[in-house]
């Protein structure tokens, strides 16, 4: 697989996913979120005093697995990559109308205020597994 | 809030038979994957491959994290614990009927006894939360009390 078609294929289990991030002390931690792709980057609209936030900030590596389901037919795709803390206001209002929702219901002060944050994960591999690995297992990894 | 564990296993058992594992790797990465635990007493079990991505790296760190898929209106449960590995036949044997609420034969044909590439994460919880609507409907929280 591409990373278009990994895309693609993550969209078809909803806007919701578990991101994976490892504390400070080595502890993972794992936060259902909403997510979207903003370009090459799995992006999520999030509680800046949140822990998934001082994990990234302590240890900026970060995993995705978009839900899994049986309308899906108990696929996975599961996203890996480097992730940031975007915190400052011209690049929270870069983001803020790219996520697919309104972010004001979360937010009402809009992408001024400091309570909330984006973090952003560049996808740097992807594996698809369908029926749990035991319909295939697809690959996508970045080339240097 | 506090929470008793007993409670904290209702609730996960109740939500949904999924799960998200969560395992950390030698370099600090996390990894992510699908689970299906089964709870005996206050120990979560999940069957795993010899040869996996997360026995490894418990084999490295012992932490994980499960979080059971969350409801459409945002009711989930996170815990988090220690996990070991478990290839010995005797709790194989004992795993396999009674305590898995699925047929393993279905994964793994052989049997306890024929399939070595099978074996046992169990997961020792040392702390959840149960969270309403996201948390915003409320958290309750249980940790293991120290010895």
């Amino acid at each position: 697989m591409n990373l278009e078609e990994i895309k693609t294929d993550s969209r078809r289990y909803g806007p919701f996913a578990y991101i994976a991030t490892t504390g400070a002390d080595g502890e993972p931690h794992l936060a259902p979120v909403a997510v979207n792709w903003v370009g090459d980057d799995v992006v999520a609209f999030v509680l800046a005093a949140s822990r998934k936030v001082r994990n990234v900030r302590a240890n900026p590596r970060a995993t995705v697995h978009f839900a899994v389901g049986e309308a899906t037919n108990w696929d996975s795709c599961i996203v890996w990559g480097d992730a940031r803390i975007v915190d400052t206001t011209p690049g929270r209002i870069e983001l803020w109308d790219q996520m697919g929702y309104d972010l004001k219901a979360f937010e009402p002060g809009g992408p001024e205020s400091d309570s909330h944050v984006f973090l952003v994960i560049r996808a740097n591999r992807a594996t698809v597994l369908r029926s749990y690995g035991m319909g295939g297992r697809f690959t996508w990894r970045r080339e240097n | 809030m506090t929470i008793d564990l007993s409670e904290v296993r209702r609730v996960a058992t109740a939500l949904s038979p999924w799960a998200h594992l969560a395992t950390v790797r030698d370099d600090g990465s996390p990894d992510v994957v699908p689970v299906h635990p089964c709870w005996e007493g206050d120990a979560i079990w999940i069957m795993v491959g010899r040869d996996s991505v997360k026995t490894r790296n418990v084999a490295g760190n012992q932490r994980v994290a499960l979080h059971w898929q969350v409801t459409e209106s945002g009711d989930g449960v996170e815990v988090w614990g220690r996990a070991t590995i478990h290839a010995d036949l005797e709790t194989k044997r004992r795993l396999w009927n009674g305590v898995f609420d699925y047929d393993l034969n279905a994964f793994a044909p052989g049997g306890p006894d024929g399939s070595p590439d099978t074996v046992f994460m169990k997961v020792d919880v040392t702390r959840a939360m149960v969270m309403k609507a996201y948390g915003m409907g409320g958290i309750e929280r249980w940790k293991l009390e120290k010895a």
